[in-house]
């Protein structure tokens, strides 16, 4: 199994999956996509994340905000990039965690119900002109020293905490805690 | 409301049917009840503050929001300053819930001392051994200027424990009562909350406060140390209540 899918809150009935894509050559058309609307996904720099769980929490958090109504951006995928992000500025969490033009690494997150996965996941397949790899090599991908400095974490910390722990408990405060 | 492990007595007679699917509940205080479920792949507890109907909608909404916001700003605070406690995995305001990780193989640092030093025979080395752990813990805290205020044996979780080991793995819960800004009085209110703790549940174990203070002083950085010792010595001998006189 090459991608990755856990079943989101169980008041969204969503599903959130998964995939992960290394040398990617057109990082540029993905995101022309991904803001006309043509692809509905989130697409993730793979350096910044350490474990899907990561992503899962982040995710859970926005399909809740979106079952409510209460959306800070846009869509649920960019709210994504937005509660990933520390940062209460949209525009700056959505370049940090978003993809650039030239990205060659990418984690795609979608959010589905039980039965759409297959169409939606073969659409971003087919989107994506990269080599698909399995989440498991997830970590060859991550640049921990930017991940510890994105999310302000010290040695103290990681004494007694691991860090995927760390980061989701971040995650899950971001709206009214900071460092 | 204490521990995972040492439940108080569940609620008999009118027992509401749980709101929480596949969650099995726990324990349920003044404040909250406790659930235990897997959530997100992941085997969680849940801590729901629970409506209080004699309060005007409002303002219930409006101090629970707070008090939720509190503890769990306290939880990843006290994590950056190197203290154990449990991941937080999502704040739900509208369900009034903190969803976190349940931790496995642990119990109260209550009934660990309970079991294997009270009433025991050369305990010297154990009493030093979870007397050096508190005591760090408390000075990792304070030194980030974080209060617990409720700290009890039964607020410490120990991981894994036995009584052939040379380090104690604790970890810290129910931060319900913490705040993240604290001046000299409240540290030492802190320190003397611990201490009668200690008295009511452990009277039998004498000499544990005292470690606790020593490694305290040792680890403590802050600059105002002293001044934390000494207004501790100046509550013992008033209570945790300031007097009110003038």
């Amino acid at each position: 199994m090459s991608e990755y899918t856990m079943k989101l809150d169980d008041t969204t009935e969503k599903h959130l999956t998964l995939l992960l894509f290394a040398d990617v050559e057109n990082a540029r058309d993905v995101k022309t996509k991904l803001i006309n609307g043509e692809l509905r996904c989130c697409v993730l720099k793979a350096s910044l994340i350490v474990d899907p769980f990561q992503v899962v929490v982040a995710a859970n958090k926005a399909a809740l905000k979106e079952m409510h109504s209460r959306l800070t951006t846009k869509t649920v995928f960019t709210e994504i990039l937005f509660d990933l992000s520390l940062s209460k500025n949209i525009t700056q969490s959505l370049i940090k965690f978003g993809i650039d033009d030239a990205e060659r690494n990418i984690l795609v997150a979608v959010i589905h119900s039980l039965d759409d996965k297959k169409s939606i996941v073969q659409k971003v397949v087919s989107s994506i002109k990269g080599q698909q790899v399995s989440i498991d090599k997830l970590k060859d991908y991550t640049d921990l020293k930017l991940v510890r400095k994105t999310y302000k974490i010290e040695d103290t910390e990681l004494t007694v905490s691991n860090l995927v722990d760390s980061l989701v408990s971040r995650i899950s405060t971001k709206d009214f805690a900071s460092y | 409301m204490r521990t995972s492990e040492t439940n108080k007595s569940h609620p008999t007679g009118k027992r509401k049917p749980t709101k929480m699917h596949g969650f099995e509940l726990l324990a349920q205080g003044a404040e909250a009840r406790l659930y235990r479920g897997t959530y997100l792949g992941r085997s969680t507890l849940v801590k729901e503050r629970f409506l209080k109907k004699y309060r005007h909608p409002h303002l219930d909404v409006q101090l629970t929001k707070d008090r939720i916001k509190n503890e769990a700003r306290a939880i990843v605070r006290a994590k950056a300053a190197g203290v154990p406690t449990p991941t937080l995995y999502l704040i739900d305001f509208d369900r009034r819930c903190i969803f976190m990780e349940y931790i496995k193989n642990s119990t109260s640092l209550k009934a660990f001392i309970d079991e294997n030093i009270s009433e025991k025979q050369n305990i010297g080395h154990l009493v030093n051994l979870v007397g050096e752990a508190v005591g760090l813990l408390v000075a990792k805290l304070h030194s980030k200027n974080i209060i617990h205020g409720d700290l009890t044996t039964s607020n410490i979780l120990t991981k894994n424990a036995s009584t052939n080991v040379n380090v104690v793995d604790l970890l810290l819960i129910d931060f319900g009562l913490a705040r993240t800004e604290s001046t000299v009085e409240d540290k030492a209110v802190d320190l003397y909350v611990l201490e009668r703790s200690l008295l009511s549940a452990h009277s039998e174990v004498s000499g544990l406060f005292s470690v606790i203070l020593s490694t305290y002083r040792k680890y403590c950085k802050q600059k105002d140390k002293q001044e934390v010792i000494n207004k501790y010595k100046e509550v013992q001998a008033r209570g945790r209540k300031r007097l009110m006189i003038g």
